[in-house]
């Protein structure tokens, strides 16, 4: 595709303008590979990707958007409109459309898999519900309600005994997790009440639904659903979605699936895990390879031979379908959302769609990058396939439930460019090099003329320099000056701060042993001049000193003299018997004070 | 979306956990935050996957005390759980605690959870302890589990800390064939061989390192470096451009700036940079050094002298430090000291340009016998050299020949006083 | 000699500003005869002007009006419109904050320390507790009410045992009013002397209306009146209406100072822009914009203002020593020590400004002076300023590499002032060095207590505790660096460290 000539550009002088051209060419780039289709703003859509499906469900080959909302709405786009509004009856975790059979016309149905159901609509008519299995009850449990409702034991052993049975790691029905926590006897007799005559059900929900085609690859072909479980089942319904014909245990709830393949052929499911791994089920086995991340996964998406695992420390990585890591894809911002592009009607094109959290639409062919959209807000789902009559549309939902259709153009150029990316758009900023003036020249000049009788003066001075930082220091060292001491190998601080206006104020006195032994036996004491201040309390015990600790002591200081308007420093030292010398001391430059007129 | 109560007003407690970890896994914490709470009220806190997550995503704020409260509460609920129990030890390991994690992390090896994430987690504490060996020991386990780049890096961390370079190395060219384009370990890889001396190696490993990742200033800094070392320093300062736009204030980077500028004989360029330089970091002797070389060449003796002074005390074993302060001081004629610098610099190192500048000094100052002395010694050391050391600077040679016919001259010429 | 007419001594002491001697001639005068209107309105003015406040400059916020500041009108303004959030990215061309350090207020640091500047604006220190420390350093005062006017306001009430001059309470107003020269005398003395706002604007209404709404004087004086009973709006209202019956540069300083004390600075830089399209070579309308630009951190517009201000007005000490910083923080120190040197050369001699030298002196390689101007510093310091000296003693001593010496004089920085942060910061990194990690970590600690606004020690703190295995401590720390100087790279790439630790499973 021919590209737009470049323009002549002036030479570009701040690094702004620089990265400012680097942004618009990359989106000149996006513009050729993607075209702009429809905006709503104010869809006002709350979903994820799973709840995002385009099929075509009146089989008139105009594909519809299905959209199943938190609000517990599914909602069906055509073209630029809504085109209805279904009540869902629970909140959905997963949408999926599939051809139940290959009667003509040929019409999907589509699952909508909420709580322990999935619920099946032909023609947006409730059809048929599928419960999810229910899971065995422990003996131990049965045991405990069984007693419980021949009036064997009391509601209190149950609890104990139903407790004992979790410590032993039985999984517990609702009823009785519930009975457990009761902290009351009211409410656990009501529960019991309640309870005691129904059967004890331990029921599971769904986490996430696919769909996987029976024996052909067509777009129409029968299909079956495919939905993993929050027991960590992975189950395989038959194509009329009545009867499971595949059940596997996973070892931890899957989070989401990839399916692939024909089921009566080979097929295989990929199911990334909650504990952060990624197991694979291969004809109904689960498959001894298994995929362990450093970092959960947060997106899925199976690419031919290759299983791509998005993960929480932003990269996502590559690997073949045995296990073995291809290689990954480093990204500057957390991922929200994964999802295939595949086209096979006019042309063989499979890539790689990553939603980051900002807001920013990535297109990557293999581990390059192809197209970048930029969004303005955080993406919660993109889905990508048929739209309309359009073979290659995209859908996006923000977080603010706004609706984007984009559609890909028919030649754009995916490939990704084998040429490495050229050097980033930084390189072309101009390095911010001190300037120096003539007068720099000039004194290095002056600097090459005289460089001995420099250098002597400054060593001398730097002689005298050096004595009188000495004197200065023995002498804060000898006196106990200063809030710091390192007498007899513990190290004090001291800080000392004065709140107030006046003529009360108060010295906030922290003291800190920062050394490694305890320190015991401190006093702290104040000197002031008696004739300006009063003080309640003038020495203080301090406590034992435990390292690493604060200590606070507060000093009520009074401001005394009549005229006002004085300030004088106040002393504070910290002392210990040993010495004659204070250990340590600050000086409290205390403001001046301001007078009460009540006074007089 | 709360969960209706089902028959006799009993809630699945599962219900959300898909959405709470949708939201989590998007890192989309605030949601996720408000959908566990508001979940977490309705079971009154006794929910474990919604304590789990919340713990999680306090951690990712950096709120660990609560964050392993949380684990300990989910612990409570399902004590079999081993994911909680390491996220425990996980927390303790991230609080500094690593004798405690240690032993979390035993308890859950007990409860039969052999995996990677154990046995690195183990090998991190022992890490932290400076249990070099266990450390070891442990991360080889992890990776025989399963390989991971994380792992790799921390083993390859234990090793350079001993200075077992090569080994360092060898753990990662392993690591680089499992995930052959982490521009971390590729960096880290260049980094290593640079130390070891092997420039080529370093700038092969480095340059594949930033093709992957174009703005690491690190490596951008260590491959400049390289670049700089051939003389190629526009090339270089085109890429220093890369990494002042990401981290200006590095010393590091103005320092090679200022070096690049020097080679250009760019000398106010130079001391400009590496003054900036300084001013970031006072206490990296290298730039002091490099400012007192600038300064030598422009013949600004006295600040020479006091970035050379400034480079020993921060750094006194570098001998040639010393060499230069002995030139910085001969020109200040201050040739007493000059020359006990000098003897110090040879008593630290056996170097070729010790002796001849020694030499050079101590002829300039009339001591034709001592410098004679000197320049044998600069004779016998230059020999050893081989060819290619020799012909590195021409200016030894002219140095060496100029000098030479001046002793000669000198010793032969008959004492005058 | 024949005695000299008394009432004309008086006048001449008066116009050589020896206040204290023409009123004690004026109270003799007076006593003599009470009802000498000449006597009576020079004394007034002698009172007038010993107490006189220029009050066009800005002052600091009292303890109230920080704390109760009932003109905040965003919590969280937009960067760049408002005193309280100065733009945090700095300028193309200007140091960032890795480079210049900033204050408490998060401003850069200034190189001349005026009024109301140096403090945190209401809110971001947070609370009581920083209100009650005090802007200014060495002091831990907070200053109370309107600052300066209530201060000497006490002061004079010292002073005057022998009872009030006039007794404002009693005069009959109106009649004043009507007497033009004696009335704006009057005003001002109950303004100055008595800072009875309330009076005072009673006295500037009656005579307003007596001038027919025309004069600008009055209108002006209103203004102030309104200002200092803190009804702003009412007093932008009359300095507007000033500006419009005859412009005067006080009335469009007045007016600048109300809308920045509204916290409006993009329209007191408008109302300054106005002043100096009519007044082009007022220094002060100048030094009001530079002075504005430095406050929202626009470090590049501020020193091409405070250059023009030197164009027009080649000694004026505020941008001279604005300048010098500037070139100082930006590798200029040559041309720093320039302009401090003018600044000596002007007589100005503190121990401030021979450390300035010094420093410059060192970093421009002029050895043979630096240590001698630190000397004379250290000489000249009193107890607030000896604190900086020292530390800037222990700076070169870093600079050559000294680490004793640079040791030693922290430590006297910090035993002279225990507040000194900057100290502990380095005496932190210090012990750092020496392997002593206990002491670099309390001195960090005390630093980040003392010093919320600097990002090092934090950075510093946090480096440490990773170093030691303390994750926790070390992602508070660093993401506190990070409030502080959201673009340290440093911080960054330490903070992303950490979050790759928390996000592995």
């Amino acid at each position: 595709m021919a590209q737009p000539a470049p323009m002549a550009q002036p030479a570009p002088v701040t690094g702004e303008q620089v990265m400012a051209a680097a942004r618009a060419n990359e989106e000149r780039k996006a513009r050729s590979i993607w075209l702009h289709a429809w905006h709503d703003p104010v869809a006002g859509l709350k979903a994820y990707s799973p709840c995002v499906r385009m099929a075509d469900i009146s089989g008139d080959r105009d594909s519809k958007l299905l959209v199943a909302g938190s609000d517990r709405k599914l909602k069906i786009y055509k073209g630029t409109s809504l085109l209805s509004e279904n009540v869902l009856l629970d909140a959905p975790v997963s949408i999926c459309t599939f051809y139940p059979d290959a009667n003509r016309p040929k019409l999907p149905s589509v699952a909508v898999a909420a709580g322990s159901n999935i619920f099946i609509y032909r023609n947006l008519r409730p059809y048929y519900k599928f419960p999810l299995p229910t899971l065995p009850v422990s003996p131990k449990e049965a045991a405990a309600w069984e007693g419980m409702r021949l009036g064997r034991t009391s509601i209190a052993e149950a609890k104990v005994a139903l407790a004992a049975a979790r410590e032993s790691g039985v999984a517990l029905t609702s009823v009785s997790q519930e009975l457990v926590a009761a902290d009351d006897e009211a409410s656990a007799q009501q529960l019991v009440d309640e309870h005691k005559d129904l059967p004890l059900i331990r029921q599971t929900v769904c986490t996430c639904m696919e769909v996987l085609k029976r024996e052909m690859e067509d777009e129409d072909a029968v299909s079956m659903l495919v939905v993993g479980t929050e027991s960590g089942l992975a189950l395989v319904l038959d194509p009329s979605g009545s009867t499971i014909l595949v059940n596997v245990q996973l070892p931890s709830p899957p989070a989401f699936m990839a399916v692939g393949g024909l089921f009566t052929v080979d097929y295989r499911i990929v199911c990334a895990c909650r504990n952060g791994n990624v197991y694979s089920i291969k004809n109904g086995e689960l498959s001894g390879s298994v995929i362990e991340l450093e970092s959960m996964p947060c997106g899925l998406v199976r690419l031919d031979k290759s299983i791509l695992v998005g993960c929480m420390t932003n990269v996502v990585h590559s690997f073949h379908l045995k296990g073995r890591k291809l290689y990954s894809i480093y990204l500057p911002a957390p991922i929200t959302c994964m999802q295939l592009l595949a086209i096979t009607k006019t042309r063989s094109i499979r890539a790689l769609l990553v939603a980051l959290s900002t807001g920013e639409l990535r297109l990557y062919n293999e581990k390059h990058v192809v197209a970048t959209l930029q969004f303005n807000e955080p993406i919660t789902a993109i889905r990508f396939g048929c739209y309309g009559r359009e073979d290659s549309a995209l859908a996006v939902v923000g977080e603010s439930g706004a609706l984007t259709i984009k559609m890909m153009q028919r030649l754009a150029d995916l490939e990704a460019s084998t040429t490495p990316p050229g050097p980033p758009p930084e390189q072309d900023v101009p390095l911010s090099i001190p300037k120096k003036t003539k007068l720099y020249v000039e004194q290095t000049q002056r600097e090459r003329e005289q460089a001995t009788e420099m250098h002597r003066v400054f060593q001398r001075d730097l002689c005298k320099m050096r004595l009188a930082t000495a004197r200065a220091y023995v002498k804060i060292i000898t006196d106990g000056q200063g809030p710091m001491s390192y007498s007899a190998g513990s190290a004090l601080r001291l800080t000392a701060q004065v709140q107030g206006l006046g003529p009360r104020f108060k010295i906030k006195l922290e003291l800190q042993n920062s050394g490694s032994k305890v320190v015991t036996d401190m006093s702290a004491t104040f000197t002031y001049n008696s004739m300006l201040y009063r003080l309640k309390k003038s020495v203080f015990a301090v406590p034992v000193l435990i390292p690493g600790l604060c200590y606070r002591l507060d000093a009520d200081v009074e401001y005394v003299d009549e005229n006002g308007g004085g300030a004088d420093a106040i002393r504070v030292m910290v002392c210990s018997p040993k010495s004659s010398l204070p250990a340590l001391s600050a000086i409290v430059n205390m403001p001046v004070s301001e007078g009460l007129f009540s006074q007089y | 979306m709360g969960g209706q109560p089902k028959k006799g007003g009993v809630a699945l407690r599962e219900k959300l956990n898909w959405l709470i970890h949708m939201q989590y896994v998007r890192q989309d914490y605030e949601v996720c935050l408000k959908t566990i709470e508001a979940h977490l009220k309705e079971c009154r806190g006794l929910s474990e996957y919604p304590l789990y997550v919340k713990a999680m995503i306090k951690r990712q704020r950096g709120e660990i005390v609560e964050s392993l409260q949380l684990f300990q509460a989910a612990t409570c609920l399902n004590p079999h759980n081993t994911a909680n129990l390491k996220q425990v030890g996980r927390s303790l390991y991230l609080l500094g605690r690593h004798k405690a994690a240690l032993d979390v992390y035993e308890e859950a090896l007990k409860l039969g959870s052999e995996d990677w994430e154990v046995w690195h987690s183990k090998g991190l504490c022992n890490f932290h302890l400076k249990q070099y060996d266990a450390a070891i020991e442990c991360f080889k386990r992890a990776n025989l589990v399963q390989r991971h780049d994380s792992t790799y890096m921390q083993l390859g961390k234990v090793y350079t800390l001993q200075e077992q370079y090569r080994t360092a190395i060898e753990v990662y060219t392993e690591a680089l064939e499992f995930s052959p384009e982490n521009p971390e370990l590729l960096t880290t890889v260049g980094l290593l061989y640079l130390r070891l001396g092997e420039n080529y190696k370093a700038f092969e490993f480095l340059g594949n390192s930033l093709t992957h990742d174009p703005k690491n200033a690190k490596t951008i800094l260590a491959t400049g470096s390289i670049i700089q070392d051939h003389s190629d320093m526009d090339v270089a300062l085109v890429k220093y451009r890369i990494a002042a736009v990401q981290t200006p204030n590095s010393a590091q980077l103005w320092n090679n700036i200022g070096m690049c500028f020097f080679g250009k004989q760019r000398f106010v360029a130079a001391i400009a940079c590496l003054k900036r330089a300084l001013y970031l970091d006072p206490f990296e002797w290298i730039i002091s050094y490099n400012l007192g070389l600038v300064h030598l060449n422009t013949g600004q003796y006295a600040s020479a002298f006091h970035y050379f002074s400034t480079s020993i005390n921060l750094k006194p074993d570098f001998p040639s430090s010393y060499m230069y302060l002995a030139i910085t001081l001969s020109r200040l004629d201050d040739f007493e000291n000059a020359c006990s610098a000098y003897d110090k610099a040879i008593e630290m190192d056996e170097d070729h340009l010790f002796e001849l500048n020694y030499a050079i000094t101590l002829f300039n100052h009339d001591e034709v016998q001592k410098a004679a002395k000197h320049f044998a010694e600069f004779q016998k050391l230059f020999s050893r050299l081989d060819d290619e050391a020799k012909k590195a600077d021409p200016e030894v040679s002219e140095q060496r020949d100029a000098l030479e016919k001046a002793l000669k001259a000198a010793i032969d010429a008959p004492e005058v006083s | 000699m024949a005695a000299v007419d008394p009432v004309y001594l008086a006048l001449q002491r008066f116009r050589r500003h020896r206040y204290d001697e023409c009123i004690q001639l004026c109270t003799e005068l007076l006593v003599q005869n009470p009802y000498d209107q000449a006597v009576w309105y020079l004394k007034c003015r002698a009172l007038t002007m010993l107490h006189w406040v220029d009050d066009t400059d800005f002052e600091e916020e009292g303890v109230a009006d920080m704390l109760l500041d009932e003109n905040a009108t965003a919590a969280l303004p937009r960067p760049g419109t408002s005193l309280s959030r100065p733009q945090t990215s700095t300028a193309i061309g200007a140091p960032g904050q890795g480079m210049r350090p900033l204050s408490a207020s998060g401003r850069p640091l200034s190189g001349y320390a005026r009024p109301g500047t140096g403090s945190a604006r209401s809110g971001s220190r947070g609370g009581v507790e920083g209100a009650m420390q005090g802007a200014r350093a060495g002091t831990a005062r907070p200053v109370t009410a309107l600052g300066r006017l209530v201060r000497l306001g006490t002061a004079s009430m010292l002073s005057e045992a022998g009872g009030a001059f006039i007794n404002v309470d009693r005069l009959d107003l109106r009649k004043y009013a009507a007497r033009p020269a004696l009335a704006r005398a009057l005003f001002d003395y109950i303004l100055y002397h008595d800072h009875n706002p309330r009076k005072a604007l009673e006295l500037a209404s009656l005579a307003t209306v007596q001038t027919n709404y025309e004069d600008w004087w009055w209108k002006e004086r209103l203004g102030k009146c309104y200002y200092m009973l803190g009804l702003f709006r009412e007093a932008e209202k009359q300095f507007a209406s000033s500006i419009k019956s005859q412009p005067m540069v006080v009335a469009h300083l007045q007016l600048a100072k109300v809308a920045l004390r509204l916290d409006q600075p993009n329209k007191a830089l408008e109302l300054y822009q106005q002043g100096c399209e009519k007044f082009p070579s007022d220094t002060s309308l100048m030094l009001g914009i530079a002075r504005v630009y430095e406050a929202i951190n626009d470090p590049v517009k501020s020193v091409a203002q405070f250059k023009k201000v030197l164009g027009v007005d080649a000694s004026n000490v505020e941008a001279i020593a604005s300048l010098a910083a500037h070139h100082f923080y930006t590798d200029q120190p040559e041309l720093a020590l320039r302009f401090y040197r003018r600044l000596l050369q002007m007589g100005v001699s503190n121990p401030e400004l021979w450390c300035n030298l010094g420093l410059c002196c060192f970093y421009a390689s002029q050895y043979d002076m630096a240590l001698s101007c630190l000397d004379k510093a250290l000489t000249l310091a009193s107890d607030d300023a000896m604190a900086d000296v020292w530390y800037n003693v222990g700076q070169v001593a870093i600079g050559i590499g000294d680490l004793g010496l640079a040791y030693q004089a922290f430590k006297i920085a910090i035993s002279v002032d225990s507040n000194h942060a900057e100290s502990y910061g380095n005496l932190g990194v210090l012990e750092l060095r020496k392997g002593n990690i206990d002491a670099a970590r309390a001195s960090f600690r005390t630093v980040q207590n003392l010093a919320p606004h600097l990002f090092e020690p934090f950075f510093n703190g946090a480096l440490l505790a990773y170093k030691l295995g303390d994750f926790q401590e070390s992602f508070d720390l660093a993401s506190k660096a990070l409030e502080i100087f959201p673009e340290h790279h440093d911080s960054i790439e330490l903070l992303k460290l950490l979050r790759n630790h928390f996000t592995l499973l």
